[in-house]
């Protein structure tokens, strides 16, 4: 198992634009990571940096302590996993699992042999062996390219969006299938992936990438309950949170939070700890997740508001309201199916210990 | 009756069947029954006589010297121009080369120059006193007494030296093609799983370049098989006959006498029959796999 740390690591093309911008962290042995963020954020350049496929403009990367910036990708003993599987389409799929193995001469015939056997009855592709990756499911071509990657036992694991391809039930079957074999290989994780919902699912802690740069890296319960930033807050959980933009203002009754012609939250109601000070006449903004508003009046801070559409997904239901014609548009989750009318106004409250302030630039307070 | 759309599909096709039978089908079979005949040119006379011009196709020594001429010439060139083409593909590829658009088109540039041109210099280069006469004598290399083209056992080496030089840069472009084609993924996966550079062009774009092999292999064998102009210019299948090549013997016998059309039509069925049997042959051996 294989400690990896980041310092410092920036991605700089000729160009001058920046991609990875001087990110920090370090990975345990045996953990799996998952790099979460938008499109173009970087994560894909910053694995692809760790595994030795682009070159590291300036930091350190360290595997076990070891500088690795200037150790070439052969020479990591790193295994990876690529969006669009990128399987040797000459290859049957014993051939394919067998690469990593044949590629070093050390490794006597009968032992590929049954490493590959191994690898392919771990993964379920025993009556596949002798298929061309043409001739595959998405899935099982996932499979494949799985396996290949493990075949070697490498020290590091790297996916890259290794599901994006699949559908959305294979998707979760597949995420299920990785965790187990991460845990069955032991060594070290890194996954990147553009949902949400892998991220969550998938690695014991979460690095959130934005821009080129480390908004946040913790468990996923760390990153919900307590998101570092705006950012950090919408992009993980779905529905994502509702932000509502306004202003703090003094009162007889204490400070209160004001939407402009909209909700008023009276903040001596809730049950939150500030990181910074309040003053009244600051700009801030008021996340809430959709289930931490409930619209049975139960206690908690109430808000009035008019519902305008309403999703039965099932197992819940998405109702959608505005406090007033003006004000943001806020999602409420609930597991109750009765729906409310259209065009009715109705009592929802929010849990006085689930709000989350944000200032200006998108920090919490 | 025809239908409508019959008539309206066979109305869209008429350009290129009547192109079909003019350019193709009426010279295929007229030069099909030329080649069974006796045809006097100057006469206007044409009278059947069987398989005789084939028979004399086949009896004929200067046939075999310029079957055997040409084969020397296509498996020598060949193999050097697709093994160079694929070598300036994987070079101009590598991030090593600097300015490779410039090589590109530098290497590609005899390939759009015309024959005729190129083969005027090249008599002066390969001449008693040309460049590379002076470059063997000034690498100590044994001279050529009379130059390259005026001598049996080198003018069919400097004309496939020419040839190798002319299509190396066409048959480096369509590499380029095929391997811009491979994924890039596949080298980087390949790279990870401890794979240099060499297991890597043998792994992976060898056999990923099949399809492309198979096809400038094929294309340059025809080429290669056709080769005319060149001779034509530079030594008019001398001497002593060393350089005369199939076609080059096609066009001589049908136009340098005037009784001897149906043989030269007789030829062109043998070299089309054996263009087709290599054809057929490559592509077998070099069918992809995937």
């Amino acid at each position: 198992m294989t400690a990896i740390s980041l310092e410092n690591i920036v991605k700089r093309y000729t160009s001058g634009v920046e991609a990875v911008r001087g990110v920090s962290f370090c990975i345990e042995p045996g953990e799996f990571l998952t790099i979460v963020g938008p499109s173009g954020c970087g994560k894909s350049t910053l694995l692809r940096m760790i595994a030795g496929l682009e070159d590291i403009s300036e930091g350190t990367l360290k595997f076990d302590g070891q500088v690795m910036n200037n150790i070439g990708a052969k020479d990591r003993d790193v295994g990876m996993v690529f969006q669009n599987y990128a399987l040797y389409p000459h290859l049957t799929v014993a051939e394919n699992i067998a690469f990593p193995l044949t590629m070093r001469r050390d490794i006597p015939k009968n032992t590929v042999e049954a490493r590959v056997k191994e690898v392919a009855n771990m993964l379920e592709l025993g009556s596949l062996m002798h298929r061309k990756p043409k001739e595959l499911s998405g899935g099982q071509r996932q499979r494949v390219a799985l396996g290949r990657a493990i075949s070697r036992r490498p020290r590091v694991f790297l996916f890259d969006e290794p599901l994006s391809n699949l559908d959305a039930k294979l998707r979760s079957q597949m995420r299920l299938e990785i965790t187990r074999l991460q845990k069955n290989v032991g060594s070290t994780g890194i996954y990147v992936t553009h949902d949400q919902t892998e991220a969550m699912t998938i690695g014991n802690r979460i690095a959130v990438l934005r821009d080129g740069k480390l908004q946040q890296i913790g468990t996923p319960r760390e990153i919900y309950g307590s998101p570092a930033n705006e950012f950090t807050a919408g992009f993980i959980g779905n529905p994502s949170m509702n932000f509502i933009r306004g202003f703090i203002e003094d009162s007889t009754e204490g400070l209160l939070f004001c939407e402009q012609n909209g909700i008023i939250i009276p903040l001596n109601a809730l049950q939150y700890s500030f990181k910074k000070s309040l003053v009244a006449g600051a700009k801030a903004t008021l996340g809430i997740r959709p289930e931490h508003l409930t619209y049975i009046t139960v206690q908690g801070v109430p808000i009035w508001g008019e519902i305008i559409a309403t999703e039965f997904l099932g197992h819940e239901t998405l109702l959608y309201f505005r406090a007033s014609p003006k004000s943001s548009v806020i999602c409420c989750r609930t597991e109750q199916s009765y729906l409310p009318q259209i065009g009715k106004t109705v009592n929802f409250s929010i849990r006085p210990d689930a709000l989350y302030f944000f200032d200006e630039n998108g920090e919490r307070m | 009756m025809p239908r409508p759309q019959h008539t309206q599909t066979f109305l869209l096709l008429l350009p290129w069947i009547i192109t079909f039978c003019v350019f193709w089908l009426y010279p295929f079979v007229y030069a099909a029954i030329l080649s069974i005949s006796k045809v006097n040119t100057l006469a206007n006379v044409m009278q059947p006589v069987g398989l005789a011009n084939y028979e004399a196709v086949f009896s004929d020594a200067l046939f075999w010297q310029s079957l055997k001429n040409t084969a020397i010439f296509t498996f020598g060139t060949v193999p050097v121009t697709t093994a160079l083409a694929l070598a300036l593909a994987v070079m101009l590829r590598s991030q090593k080369v600097k300015f490779p658009s410039f090589f590109r088109a530098a290497f590609f540039t005899p390939s759009v120059t015309s024959l005729v041109v190129i083969s005027l210099i090249f008599i002066n280069l390969y001449a008693r006193d040309g460049y590379v006469n002076q470059l063997f004598r000034f690498c100590g290399l044994p001279e050529s007494a009379r130059g390259f083209l005026l001598e049996p056992s080198t003018a069919l080496a400097a004309i496939m030296g020419m040839d190798v030089w002319i299509s190396a840069g066409y048959y480096m472009v369509l590499f380029l093609a095929g391997l811009e084609a491979i994924p890039r993924d596949l080298y980087e996966a390949a790279a990870l799983s401890g794979a240099n550079g060499r297991q890597q062009f043998r792994r992976i774009t060898l056999p990923l370049l099949r399809p492309t092999l198979a096809f400038v292999v094929v294309i340059n064998t025809i080429k290669s098989f056709q080769i005319f102009v060149e001779i034509y210019v530079m030594t008019k299948g001398g001497p002593l006959n060393s350089t005369s090549s199939l076609v080059y013997m096609i066009f001589t016998s049908a136009l340098d006498n005037t009784d001897s059309m149906g043989y030269a039509a007789a030829l062109s069925f043998v070299v089309m029959a054996i263009l087709i049997t290599f054809s057929v042959v490559q592509l077998r051996i070099l069918r992809s796999n995937y």
